[in-house]
């Protein structure tokens, strides 16, 4: 993984370079944006700089991708690159121990450490301290890479503690180059393009004809929300509350079909008030399933418009 | 590659690689053994990122070559074979079989290039003595922390230095936060690798205690990149150095009072056995109070009740009382060698001092619990 082969993303890649070339890394960077969108990419091109055994690999900004630093980059099983996933829907106390011990050592490969932790915001508040510890007095030679959807999902005091890097989705045509880049044929490539909203890791992997499946349900929901009989939209919550594998990529589309409408409607005068609500129904619905709220209760909320705006005049908001 | 090796040679081999092998990584090659066939001889590796073991045995090679096995499962299959040789041979898509008498086992190997490069030592070893070096491993490791919040105390700090008298000595210091551990031994010359001090983790310092337990009366040592090596009977072990700096120790340790409390060891650790049986749970805590000839434990537990046992111990100084955690003090005094122990006191919260007559340059640290 190199940053030569980043598709878009020039501001965080400007930036990351820029302090990689002058060798002064900060200890800890917190990349921020939509799920898929490539700050795993981005976190594994920097590490890849400064992991490459190469001597001019930092100044580059750049791994040499030939070393057998880079050749085990490539094939993930670099020691002192540590990466930490969430173990179902959160990461554990013990994960984030696991991972300080690990850090604890020197590196085995005569160099830096690395480590990137996936989803960050799903660090329980018992993990989130236990880093805290470590962004505070990081061991020499680590650089910690934390990936968020938002950094408002993280403790203030963990953000304060890293740099923050935004990553926005990507331009259909960026998209396009990353899932060609991925192997994607072209006509698969572009059908996932349109209903990635920016994010190629979302769709990556999908069969083509399932996800334009799920952009047609979209459009079809928006469409027909507002005739929906209160029996039809708790049908529809149950499906999806159903399948619940594909019920991240449903609400994306929901929401990219959503401003789709509010793009066509905008030169009309009249503000769509309730496409707005519906909008903000998505993401309050997508925070509350990061908090482990009932699927289905979140669902029939979003489908019985009752999750929108008005939700924080009815109800104390967690 | 195909070897022909004795079961009990590999077996050893594979029980001593068994410490090494990783249990929570999320790298499933580190559960593995490489195996690599060379002329006349095997190599057998394994490590867990922090400690790394290689060990050289001879075996006849009817083809070399190198394979990654499952740790755990050649370990299991090779202990249990009958006594007599061993064919190791690699077939088609790295499966491996293995033949002794009438049975035969099949296991998937892994490709070795999977397997992280294992460490290569600098050109430069020292010399140092087993006995003694295994000695200061025992009298320390105890005492280092399992706390992994704090990795800094989670292994023995090991320093070269001059003492008054401008000899070299090497020193070894383990804490956990509530009691310190410190040995000086002196060596031939000085041992520059551990001029700056350095921290080696536990786990790797526990199993070159085992392998030092060899009647060699050398092993060498060397440092570099962040490592320290020892090479002794075909074993080549890296221990990957602890990150972090060790704590102002010297600060700690208290200076020998001029009136210590001078108490006999086995006397004092069966009475402290017995009295702790009734000590507080969760803090162990008992009592010491000296006075005149004799030395007196209390223990209480609310729950269970109380106990007492006299031990004459002569004693000039101010009468004592102080409270500690009764398994430091034991560990600390089952350690010591000699005699009589001598026990200097401070104020009643300063760190207290527990050295042996016979050895003063082994110092026991344990900090006292307070008196409510």
């Amino acid at each position: 993984m190199s940053f030569s082969s980043i598709v878009g993303h020039e501001r965080p890649v400007r930036v990351l370079r820029r302090a990689l070339a002058s060798g002064r890394v900060p200890h800890a960077y917190l990349f921020w944006g939509p799920d898929g969108v490539g700050k795993e990419r981005v976190a594994g091109a920097a590490a890849g700089a400064l992991l490459c055994t190469d001597p001019g690999a930092l100044e580059r900004a750049e791994g040499c991708g030939a070393c057998p630093a880079c050749r085990k980059l490539d094939a993930g099983d670099h020691p002192d690159l540590h990466r930490l996933v969430p173990d179902g829907a959160s990461i554990p106390v013990d994960a984030v121990r696991r991972l300080q011990e690990a850090l604890a050592y020197r590196s085995f490969e005569r160099g830096r450490k690395v480590a990137i932790i996936r989803d960050g915001f799903r660090m329980t508040r018992e993990a989130a301290n236990a880093l805290l510890k470590t962004l505070e007095e990081p061991p020499g030679g680590t650089h910690i890479f934390l990936l968020a959807r938002h950094r408002s999902q993280l403790l203030p005091t963990l953000v304060s503690r890293c740099q923050s890097l935004r990553f926005d989705p990507l331009a259909h045509d960026q998209v396009l180059a990353v899932l060609r880049d991925l192997g994607a044929p072209p006509e698969q490539a572009a059908a996932l393009a349109g209903a990635s909203g920016g994010c190629p890791g979302v769709v990556w992997g999908e069969d083509p004809g399932v996800v334009l499946d799920r952009v047609q349900e979209a459009e079809d929901l928006v469409a027909r929300w507002d005739d929906l009989a209160a029996a039809e939209r708790f049908e529809w919550a149950g499906r999806w509350a159903g399948s619940r594998d594909d019920l991240a990529h449903r609400l994306d589309c929901l929401e990219h079909a959503l401003q789709r409408r509010m793009r066509r409607t905008a030169g009309t005068g009249r503000p769509d008030e309730r496409t707005l609500d519906r909008l903000d129904a998505i993401t309050r619905v997508r925070r509350w399933l990061d908090r482990n709220v009932n699927v289905q209760l979140a669902l029939d909320a979003l489908f019985l418009d009752a999750a929108g705006r008005e939700w924080e005049d009815l109800t104390c908001d967690p | 590659m195909r070897i022909r090796i004795p079961q009990k040679t590999f077996s050893d081999v594979l029980t001593r690689a068994q410490a090494i092998l990783d249990r929570k990584s999320p790298r499933p090659i580190l559960e593995h053994v490489l195996l690599e066939a060379f002329e006349g001889s095997v190599r057998v590796s394994t490590t867990d990122l922090r400690v790394s073991l290689t060990q050289r045995v001879g075996a006849e090679i009817d083809q070399p070559g190198s394979v990654a096995l499952p740790g755990r499962k050649l370990h299991e299959i090779i202990r249990e074979m009958p006594k007599g040789d061993v064919v190791l041979e690699m077939k088609e898509n790295r499966w491996v079989t293995l033949t002794a008498g009438k049975g035969e086992f099949h296991l998937p190997g892994s490709d070795p290039d999977e397997f992280p490069t294992m460490p290569s030592p600098p050109d430069r070893f020292l010399q140092l003595g087993t006995a003694s070096f295994r000695t200061m491993l025992e009298k320390t490791l105890f005492a280092s922390s399992n706390d992994e919040s704090r990795m800094y105390l989670c292994g023995v700090y090991i320093r070269s230095l001059q003492n008054d008298a401008g000899e070299p000595v090497l020193r070894m210091v383990a804490t956990d936060g509530h009691r310190l551990n410190l040995i000086d031994r002196p060596v031939d010359t000085e041992i520059d690798i551990f001029r700056d001090g350095m921290i080696l983790p536990k786990k790797g310092l526990s199993e070159l205690r085992s392998l030092l337990e060899t009647e060699d009366d050398q092993f060498d040592i060397a440092s570099g990149d962040g490592k320290v090596f020892t090479r002794f009977d075909g074993v080549d072990m890296a221990l990957t150095l602890i990150d972090g700096t060790f704590p102002n120790y010297e600060q700690v340790v208290p200076p020998v009072s001029p009136n210590p409390l001078v108490v006999p060891r086995e006397e004092f650790i069966q009475g402290l056995r017995r009295v702790s049986l009734l000590s507080d749970q969760d803090t162990h805590s008992v009592i010491l109070e000296a006075t005149g000839d004799e030395a007196i434990i209390t223990a209480m537990n609310p729950m269970f009740g109380d106990a007492r046992e006299v031990i004459e111990a002569p004693h000039d100084g101010e009468p004592i009382r102080i409270a500690f955690n009764a398994a430091y003090f034991l560990e600390a005094l089952k350690s010591l060698d000699g005699e009589k122990v001598l026990v200097s006191v401070g104020e009643s919260l300063a760190p207290c001092l527990v050295q042996s007559e016979a050895d003063p340059r082994y110092l026991c640290v344990v900090m006292p619990m307070r008196i409510d």
